[in-house]
Parts: structure tokens; sequence; C-alpha cells
């Protein structure tokens, strides 16, 4: 083959790959280049390379604003996600499969809290809560947060709904099923994947919401409001840097471990991996 | 028993199902045969309970069903896509039925393994139904829906889906099991053929109305509308004017001086069309008596060689073609095209029948023998 030919045939190979590792480092470079220098023994990020120490991971763990504030994102977050994921799927329900006037409005404006900065709704939550006399703490930060995690488990549980095959349903009532036995065994175990998927944002939202919580907040604070305070002196940036690594890894695992737990559940009903992913980007769509 | 009476279903300013009257006998395998959007669907959700009627009333073995729930009908559906569970086995999607109504365990098992075997199914009770073939999944679907043992089995288009060599085998297979239970299956289709093969009886329906509810053998030799002939393999269609009525046999000519005879059937005052199949047809080189029977003259137009068969299209003095049928087995007439000739039928295969509407185009169809190829 003469040289020409083989480059052309090379670059658009060549070309794809170059594209996709510049992606990569776009997104994940940074939080890679934190993650590293949360093991230099320097209170500044930068090089030259001090030394490989663990001290702010021990320093973080003894952070007792570290640690109160990460358990407050936690619990706020489970609630928030446990909220949501009920009232979004009986919305859901309602909306793909009750007929009713005014409909497509209503689901209209559930889609459309989805595009309001969250500044805009912090804000808003904050003149609301003032004007009914309501006292800023962890509560009214989980209300806020379930306004917008609400809409966005609408939005991912209705489109596994729309995708799921409503004869299935009929079968069931037709081989005798209750409405309660065809939702428990027919409807929820179809509608699983998107229920996990609609968790894992739910959670993941809340948990890394700042404006918000920011806004809505009283003396306790959730994990990035606590980051945004800290880092108001340079000195405390390594160790923000270490607890931060840790929650990213966490939230990475966690996805991870769902998206294998969906693959193996498809693998066994005897679908492929394309139907696990399928499943993941057709709950988000 | 199933017994439909007058029977409605609109939605909206469409009337889906226009005043029906059906009456299914127990253990019959009827079929409603119709185009899309006939309404034979629509008839059948009515039966399960999907479909609330807009008036009417629907009965189950004598006991009034209209407004009974369909899970406390005992009918069970065969839906066009199947509606398997996806997410359990085949084993477990058979013994949904059975979980619900809380069997007693062995008698559950029992019935299962019955039914597993009669649709052979065995060795595949632990695969999902992602994992099985088309065909494989219809029968997964009759098992799951014949286990409840239902004093009717309704089944939507049920082989839609597979292609025609398997849809063959399931037909028969489809029968024999209907036979081995003795369950009453009411069939949807709009494929004649599938109808006329399987059924007991057939409910031909058109824009809401049954057309005509027959035996398959009837409804080719004797349709009643010409909706039904149209419908029905392939027919010749003639527009005359009775002239005169001996009896049931009415007389009409084509002002050639040659004369058609057929049977009544249906309502005398709008009769306007006269019906023959077009392999009931011989053809002479010369005129010839033809008893009772009917005489009429043309000109072969065209002549095409299907096989077992010649199809010739013959074109009367009036400016009418007639479709031939031609078996070849050196027995026929003349068949080359250009050459005239005469057209002989027997009364008992004619029948004068309604002028109604136009029936949506049929024409065009295969002949009802092509496939013999």
């Amino acid at each position: 083959m003469p040289l020409s030919r083989r480059i052309q045939r090379a670059l658009p190979n060549a070309l794809s790959i170059g594209l996709t590792g510049l992606v990569m480092v776009i997104l994940f470079g940074p939080v890679l280049l934190l993650a590293l220098f949360s093991f230099n023994d320097s209170t500044v990020i930068s090089l030259p390379w001090e030394g490989f120490t663990t001290r702010w991971y021990s320093e973080a763990l003894n952070d007792d604003g570290a640690m109160t504030a990460i358990g407050n994102s936690v619990m706020v977050a489970s609630i928030v996600t446990v909220a949501s994921l009920i009232l979004g799927t009986l919305a859901s329900w309602g909306l793909t499969r009750i007929p009713f006037r005014g409909r497509p409005l209503v689901a209209g404006v559930h889609g459309s809290v989805l595009v309001v900065p969250w500044l805009i709704i912090g804000v808003a939550g904050l003149i609301f809560f003032s004007q009914i006399e309501m006292a800023l703490s962890l509560q009214t930060i989980i209300l806020m947060h379930i306004v917008v995690t609400f809409p966005l488990v609408v939005a991912v549980v209705s489109a596994g709904l729309i995708r799921f095959d409503p004869s299935l349903e009929e079968a069931a009532i037709d081989m005798g099923a209750s409405q309660l036995q065809m939702m428990r065994y027919i409807v929820l175990p179809q509608i699983a994947p998107s229920l996990a998927a609609a968790a894992i944002f739910a959670f993941a939202w809340s948990f890394n919401n700042f404006e918000i919580s920011f806004f809505t907040g009283g003396f306790e604070q959730t994990f990035p409001v606590w980051v945004y305070g800290v880092l108001r002196h340079s000195s405390n940036l390594p160790v923000v840097n270490a607890a931060s690594t840790v929650i990213a890894l966490a939230q990475v695992l966690l996805v991870f471990g769902l998206w294998y737990g969906m693959k193996l559940m498809t693998r066994r009903r005897g679908g492929s991996d394309h139907d696990a992913a399928e499943m993941i980007t057709g709950a988000v769509r | 028993m199933i017994t439909l009476s007058n029977l409605t279903k609109t939605f909206g300013d469409s009337t889906a199902v226009n005043a029906i009257d059906l009456e299914i006998a127990n253990g019959e395998f009827f079929s409603m045969l119709g185009p899309s959007g006939c309404g034979k669907t629509t008839t059948l959700r009515m039966i399960a309970g999907f479909e609330e009627p807009t008036s009417g009333r629907i009965e189950l073995a004598g006991e009034d069903v209209t407004w009974t729930s369909p899970k406390k009908r005992n009918v069970n559906m065969v839906f066009q896509n199947y509606a398997l569970f996806p997410h359990m086995t085949v084993r477990e999607n058979v013994e949904f039925g059975l979980k619900i109504k809380k069997l007693e365990k062995a008698r559950a098992t029992e019935r299962i393994e019955r039914m597993i075997t009669a649709v052979r199914l065995e060795g595949f009770e632990s695969r999902h139904p992602a994992q099985l073939s088309g065909g494989q999944q219809q029968r997964v679907a009759l098992a799951r829906a014949l286990v409840n043992e239902p004093a009717a089995l309704l089944l939507d288009e049920p082989l839609g889906a597979l292609d025609l060599k398997l849809r063959k085998e399931m037909q028969l297979e489809l029968k024999s099991i209907q036979q081995q239970t003795g369950t009453t299956f009411v069939y949807v289709t709009h494929d004649q053929e599938e109808a006329l093969t399987m059924s007991d009886r057939v409910a031909v329906m058109n824009g809401g109305n049954v057309e005509q509810v027959d035996d398959p053998r009837s409804l080719y030799e004797k349709p009643r509308s010409e909706f039904v002939a149209d419908f029905i393999g392939t027919s010749n269609l003639l527009k005359v004017e009775v002239e005169t009525w001996d009896g049931d046999i009415a007389r009409a000519g084509l002002g050639d001086g040659l004369r058609i005879t057929c049977r009544e059937s249906g309502d005398r005052a709008s009769a306007k069309t006269i019906t023959v199949r077009p392999e009931k047809i011989n053809v002479h080189a010369g005129p010839v008596d033809p008893g009772q029977g009917s005489l009429v003259r043309g000109r072969i137009i065209e002549n095409v060689y299907l096989g077992s068969m010649t199809q010739l299209i013959v074109e009367l003095s009036t400016g009418e073609r007639l479709i031939v049928h031609e078996l070849n087995d050196d027995s026929g007439g003349p068949s080359e095209a250009g050459t005239e000739v005469y057209l002989s039928w027997a009364t008992d295969h004619s029948f004068v029948i309604e002028g109604a509407a136009k029936a949506p185009d049929q024409q065009a169809a295969l002949p009802a023998g092509a496939e013999s190829l």
C-alpha cells in the first residue's frame, strides 16, 4: 500500500484518539491534579513537589467542621433522595398513565424547573422562608433541594415509564392482578433501572449543591458550604483538598457500583450490555 | 358462551364498533376478520374488559359482564406483541396468573408443567423472554394465558410478528392446542387465509359492522355482500340488472343475447351485483349449452402463467373484465390472448348480492392460488 494511502487510513483513527484524549484531560485533569496535590507536603498547591504525605487526610479526618458538614450533607441528600423518589414516581405515573385536562401544561411546568438556575431558586427560597418567617436550617435546605430534584426524578422516571410497554400492565390485570400487585410485580421491577438512575442523580445533585444550600441554610453547614467557608484561609486548602478527593472517589465508586449492578441484572435477563447502557442513557434522556 | 348484543363503541365522533350482535359457542374457534380499523380489535378488547362499551351488553356464560373489571372475567388474552414479562423466566411468566390466584402449590405445579409440555417448551423454563425466538415467545404467551383455564382465550393478531413459514406452523399448532384443550378461541386477524384455515366460524367485519358470520366454506362459496366477496379470496363482481326472478334464482343478461343465472344471497331489493369465483368459470372455444347455468362471451386480453394454473383476464362485451383460473391439467380450453371465448358457470356458483359502496381496493391483490407456484 502506498504511504499516502496508509496515512489516509490512519489519520481518522489518530485524530479520534487525540480528540478523546484532549476531552479526557479537560474533564478530569483538574480533579486529578487536586487529588495529586492532596498528597503534597506543602500548604500551597504548586510545584515543586515537597514530598509525599497523608497528613492532610488525617487532619481532615480530625476536623470537626469537615466531619459535621459531610454528615449533614449525607443526611440531607439521603432524605432528599427518598422524598423526591417517592413524590417523583407518583407524579410520573400520573403524567404518563392518567389522562387529565391540562396534562401537557403540568408536565411542562415540571420540566421548566430544571432550567431555572440554582442561584435563583436559592434566592427565591430565602425570600420565601423569610416571608413565612421560617427559621433557616437543614430542613429548609432539604425542602429547597426537593424543589430541584423532584422534577429531575419526574423526568427520568417518566422516560422509563414511557418506554415501558403498557400492554404488560394489561397482561398483568388480565391474569387477575390488582393495581397494587401489578405495580409490585410488573411495573417496579421494570422501571428499577430508571429509579436507580434517578436516585443517583438526586443524591448527587443534593450532595453537591452549593447555591441553594448557601442561601437557604442556617448555622448547620453542608459540605459544599463548609468548603466555601474555610477556603477563605488558604492554609485550609490542603485539608479541603483531601476531603474533596475522598468525597469524589466515594461518589465515583457509588455510581460505578450501581452501573455494574444494572449490567449484571440485564445480563441475567438475557439482555446485552447495550440494553443496560440504553436503560441508563434512556433514563437520562 | 359469549354473547354480544347491540354492542357499540365510539371514540369521540368516530364509531369503532356499530351495534354488533354476535354469539360465540363453547369450544368454538371463532375469528373476527377485517381490514385495519374495522373494529375487530376494539370488540376483542371489550370482551376482555380493557375497553368499556358506549352501549350494549356483553355476556359470558350467561352472566352480564359488561361492567366487570378485566381481572374478574374468566377470559384471558394473548397480546399482539405477546406482552411477556421481560424480568421473569418462562416458568415465572406461566406461573404468574396462578400465583396471583394463590392456587395451591402442588396443583399449580402440575398445571404449569402440563401447559409447558403442551406448548413444547420443556427445557426452556429458566430462560428469559429475550433469549427466545419469536415462535417460542408466542408459545409462552399462549401457555401463560391457557394455564388459567379461561372460559375463552382472546387472541389479538398473535401471529402478526412472525415470518410466513413460522406463521403457517403456528396456525396448525394453535388449532391443535385449541382442539386439545377444548377452550373457546376468539381470534382477531386481518389475514383471510389465517381465518379460513383455523376457524370454525368467521365474522367478517367492515367499518364497525359485522358483514357476515359463517363457516369458512360458506364465506368463500356464498358471500352475502360485495365486501365479503371481495375481501375473501379473489372474486369477480359484475354489475347487473336482474330481469326476472324464478324462485330464488335471478336471471339477467349482458345485452349480447347470452344470460346469467344466479342464486339469491341476502337482500333481493338491493341486489345489483353478481359474484363468481375465478376457478368456477369454464372456458370454451365456441358456444355451449350451459344447462341452467350462465353463459357469456368475451375476449382473452391477458394470460398469466401461475404454475399450477393459468390466470386469464377476459373482457366481456360490456367492457367489464372477469378473472378466470384454469388448472394447467391439459383439459382446459383456449388460453391465448386475443382469442374470442365463451365462459360458462353453474347457477350455484354465482350469487346476486347487495351492490353496496365499493369495497376497499383488493383487486390488485394476488390471486388466491398464487402462492402455489
